[in-house]
């Protein structure tokens, strides 16, 4: 079982969890990526997320379908939230469920740095001091600002 | 994909001469800087995502899309020498910060 969602309103990550139990699973591992209180040593109010929901979607079924495919897992459940986070508020959660740990384990892995990679969803930190700013993992490693201009290696 | 569609040449030239409109979605620092959360382009008949790439480059704004920015048609991410149609779904994809 494979399920994608891109959510408004808090991620239940005991329901996900429940929802992954399998009498067959002896393994069921669990990702919260939780909104830190600090981002480079700035502190962080809050997290405003936005998708390209559709796309976002799709591309978190490949990303799932990819790592099932990858470790034969079976069971995979993907929440992300979107909208206005809080500091300690859960963004995204990855249920990944085995019979054993080990595919559970690299599964979820493979899931969230693919994520990380691919999934058009963004974030603009809320800073105590009243500013805001998008974040971009990618501008520390690069050297030329030059839009579309650098093809990037995708594992 | 959307091999159906792929252009053969001549045949399909000689038929395009209604201007091929594309909608280009902006998305978070893209929108930001176009002011703008789509913009309209007209595209020669043929063209490539490379050509979208160097439409949106000479906006007002363009040249400050953040490197790294990728373009997305039909909600996957394409190449430069893509074909793009009209009707397709065309997005501008900043560097994305999910998680």
């Amino acid at each position: 079982m494979i399920r994608i969602a891109v959510v408004q309103q808090p991620v239940n990550v005991s329901a996900l969890v429940a929802e992954a139990q399998a009498p067959a699973h002896g393994a069921v591992v669990l990702f919260a990526g939780v909104v830190r209180e600090q981002n480079e040593g700035r502190a962080v109010r809050g997290i405003e997320y936005r998708a390209y929901e559709g796309m976002a979607r799709a591309e978190l079924g490949r990303i799932a379908e990819e790592a099932a495919s990858a470790h034969a897992v079976e069971t995979i459940i993907v929440e992300h939230r979107i909208g206005a986070l809080e500091v300690g508020d859960v963004s995204v959660a990855i249920v990944a469920a085995h019979a054993h740990r080990q595919p559970a384990l690299r599964a979820m892995e493979q899931v969230i740095e693919q994520l990380k990679a691919r999934v058009p969803i963004w974030k603009r930190e809320l800073y105590v001091d009243g500013t805001r700013e998008w974040v971009d993992p990618t501008r520390a490693a690069r050297a030329e600002p030059q839009p579309f201009a650098v093809p990037e290696a995708r594992p | 994909m959307s091999s159906a569609h792929t252009p053969d040449g001549a045949h399909h030239r000689a038929h395009a001469t209604a201007r091929n409109t594309v909608t280009v979605l902006l998305f978070a620092r893209a929108a930001e800087l176009l002011e703008a959360d789509q913009v309209a382009l007209d595209l020669g008949p043929g063209s490539t995502v490379g050509d979208v790439e160097r439409r949106l480059r000479e906006l007002p704004g363009g040249l400050r899309l953040p490197a790294g920015s990728r373009i997305a048609v039909n909600q996957q991410f394409a190449e430069p020498n893509q074909p793009v149609h009209a009707g397709d779904e065309v997005a501008v994809i900043p560097p994305v910060a999910g998680g």
